[in-house]
């Protein structure tokens, strides 16, 4: 359990690090946006795209072992038969 | 490009809050509260889309890995619907512009009335059928007779969907599936999500939260796209979607882990009660612009913010049980 949770601290400090990234080069993004539209839909998407991956890999690494599929909701065992 | 003050960082990051609630929890976009939420703030339309498109995009991720992780995602149900509704999309965007040379008001009363009917048809079967199953306290799958009549359909090649939990159906039953979805989509301008979660559920018979997750898999590939395009004509303010991320991060997985704890038949009632209060305030919307009634306006903006408010709250509490009974 340790190292899921040393994982983890280390992606939340590369997603704040990430956010820092792209907030404090703002005016260069909005020049990219200006000079080159290509380059600006490819930042943005890998921007969105990496944060996304960056925040569900860290939740996926702090989500508990218990909380795994096969301990869900009264009533389960009828929807598995199909 | 927005101002960005101390205020308005909070509220992006609440809105992305709310509708990363929804999103987990109900499988769709949510660009039909951030959209016009943008609008409100200041930014152009045309913006306010691609950055409601490009915040669905990171929060698709999120949830999709997290549904993924409670095997709530059939990849091969996802790629398959999602390559129909990429075709169905260009045959719904041909049926507007066929029905824009015919006369605009024709395509405006057609795309109403079809939008309209469709949600409040869809809230209205969902919300009486998953009644029914509460009331007669069976926590299973529901068997329509549409289902029925789809598993008549042996067209082969016949494939196997194992993370739906379903053997042996007809591949081009699921392709039509989607291309249904995309028609509806490219035709009244939504997501498709709103529709596709039914069919999956009332036409494959999959299981409630497989919809879902399923669902969201394939709106990432989709809003991959989508977001790129928009962003390619300069209509992404990338900083709005970013704050608005933040809160969707956590939001999401709120919304994700609810549906766990959430029986089917409550899950599929409140989707059916979130479609009928979206289809009220597309209704409202309509009589305000069709009667000139600036209220109506306001009215379809209240239910609107209403129908959120309670929705995250009734999925926070689902959250908040499911966490006591780990305890």
């Amino acid at each position: 359990m340790t190292w899921r949770k040393t994982a983890a601290a280390a992606l939340l400090l590369l997603i704040i690090f990430s956010y820092y990234l792209v907030l404090s080069n703002r005016p260069f993004i909005e020049n990219l946006k200006e000079t080159n539209n290509f380059l600006y839909a490819l930042t943005s998407t890998i921007i969105m795209l990496t944060l996304g991956l960056l925040i569900g890999l860290t939740w996926s690494l702090l989500s508990s072992p218990r909380e795994k599929p096969e301990t869900v909701h009264e009533g389960e065992e009828s929807e598995k038969q199909c | 490009m927005l101002m960005f003050d101390l205020s308005m960082i909070l509220s992006l990051v609440l809105m992305g809050f709310l509708v990363g609630i929804l999103s987990g929890f109900f499988g769709f976009g949510g660009g039909f509260i951030i959209t016009p939420f943008l609008f409100t703030l200041g930014l152009p339309m045309n913006i306010a889309v691609g950055t409601s498109i490009a915040q669905i995009t990171g929060t698709a991720v999120i949830g999709t890995m997290r549904h993924r992780g409670l095997r709530h995602v059939d990849v091969k149900l996802g790629l398959i619907t999602t390559a129909g509704a990429l075709i169905g999309v260009e045959i719904g965007a041909q049926l507007i512009e066929y029905l824009k040379r015919i006369s605009p008001e024709v395509l405006d009363l057609s795309v109403s009335v079809v939008y309209v009917s469709l949600l409040g048809g869809i809230s209205i079967f969902m919300s009486l059928e998953a009644w029914r199953s509460k009331r007669e306290s069976k926590n299973e799958k529901p068997r329509s007779k549409t289902y029925k009549i789809a598993q008549q359909v042996k067209i082969p090649p016949l494939i196997t969907l194992s993370d739906a939990g379903i053997s042996l159906i007809s591949f081009w039953l699921i392709f039509f599936l989607g291309l249904v979805t995309g028609v509806t989509a490219g035709f009244v301008g939504a997501g498709g999500g709103f529709l596709q979660v039914p069919l999956l559920i009332y036409l494959i018979g999959c299981r409630t939260t497989v919809a879902v997750g399923t669902n969201l898999f394939g709106m990432l590939i989709a809003s991959i796209y989508a977001c790129f395009s928009h962003a390619l004509k300069g209509n992404v303010d990338i900083f709005s979607a970013v704050c608005m991320l933040a809160g969707s991060a956590i939001g999401t997985q709120i919304g994700v882990s609810a549906t766990r704890h959430v029986r089917e038949e409550n899950l599929r009632l409140a989707f059916g009660a979130c479609v009928g209060s979206i289809a009220l305030s597309v209704v409202f919307e309509l009589l305000s612009r069709v009667i000139h009634i600036s209220t109506l306006g306001l009215i379809s903006q209240g239910v609107l913010v209403l129908t959120v408010l309670s929705l995250s709250s009734f999925i926070i509490i689902q959250a908040f049980r499911l966490h006591e009974r780990f305890k």
